[in-house]
């Protein structure tokens, strides 16, 4: 197999995952149904970062983006961030410096530093 | 000095002056070098735009005197095959985190913060060890957010 052929098949692999996802996510809600809990939670009784993550999106699935919020207000924030990287890995030719940015280690440090922040804040207030 | 090229979508480096220059980049190519607060374009540095002028410590001693003993040269290495920078994978240690499994994504976001500093200074298998790493810990966090849904079943109907 080709380096392309396993691009082509990564990148198969990757959309179908998403697709599935979605279907998942969109027509089930996770409070009713049988989905993933969160083991930190379960341990401790305190949220960690991603705890309401599958609820939030299933009412982003459902255009509702106030319970989105409530669920998991730092996952609907990082849509907008994460778009643009997501843009900039496509026009990463166009675009090199803008990408070399969005994968610095500087932004994963300010992308860890607001998760703590956000995990620590979500549990305090 | 160090120099540090974003060439075809790829980041190179660290390389040389002289590798900079062997390489005929376009004015407004990306660079950075030691020092400076942000990237910049060739053309802003001075010392790109004379591809004519010669590199510093290559001049045969002696041969002012007709004394024909070889120079040591040190063979740079070829700037074209550095190899570039491996992925970081950040978005992906990011949805991971937030929607999957926290602790796989936290371990992907960290071993991703050592991906460019280990390639700026050269260490190339190192940086792709890194990249790897975080890889899969992103797998990771996948699998078990999958393989989590039995066990929820089983322990509902378990406890239940």
């Amino acid at each position: 197999m080709t380096t392309t052929d396993i691009k082509r098949w990564r990148t198969i692999l990757i959309l179908s995952a998403i697709v599935i996802l979605i279907l998942i996510y969109g027509f089930f809600d996770p409070s009713t149904h049988f989905f993933p809990r969160c083991i930190f939670k379960s341990l401790t009784g305190l949220d960690c970062p991603g705890c309401g993550s599958q609820r939030a999106l299933h009412a982003l699935l459902h255009a509702d983006i106030i319970a989105a919020w409530r669920f998991n207000a730092m996952l609907v924030l990082s849509i907008p961030p994460l778009a643009v990287m997501a843009a900039a890995a496509v026009m990463r030719t166009r675009y090199p410096g803008f990408y070399a940015a969005m994968n610095s280690t500087k932004a994963i440090y300010i992308w860890l530093v607001a998760i703590t922040l956000w995990w620590i804040l979500r549990n305090a207030l | 000095m160090n120099y540090w090229l974003i060439y075809n979508g790829v980041k190179l480096g660290p390389m040389s002056l002289e590798q900079v220059l062997a390489m005929h980049i376009a004015p407004d190519t990306p660079v950075w070098r030691t020092g400076l607060p942000a990237w910049v374009r060739a053309s802003e540095l001075p010392e790109l735009n004379c591809p004519a002028t010669p590199p510093q410590g290559y001049q045969t001693p002696g041969q002012q005197w007709g004394y024909q003993a070889p120079a040591y040269q040190p063979a740079p290495q070829p700037a074209r095959t550095l190899p570039p920078m491996p992925p970081t994978y950040l978005a992906w240690s990011i949805v991971v985190l937030l929607v999957c499994c926290l602790i796989p994504g936290i371990v992907a976001l960290i071993a991703s913060t050592r991906v460019e500093p280990r390639y700026n200074s050269g260490d190339y298998a190192g940086a792709r060890r890194a990249s790897n790493q975080a890889l899969i810990w992103i797998l990771v966090g996948v699998v078990l957010g999958l393989i989590a849904i039995p066990f929820q079943i089983v322990y509902f109907l378990i406890a239940g």
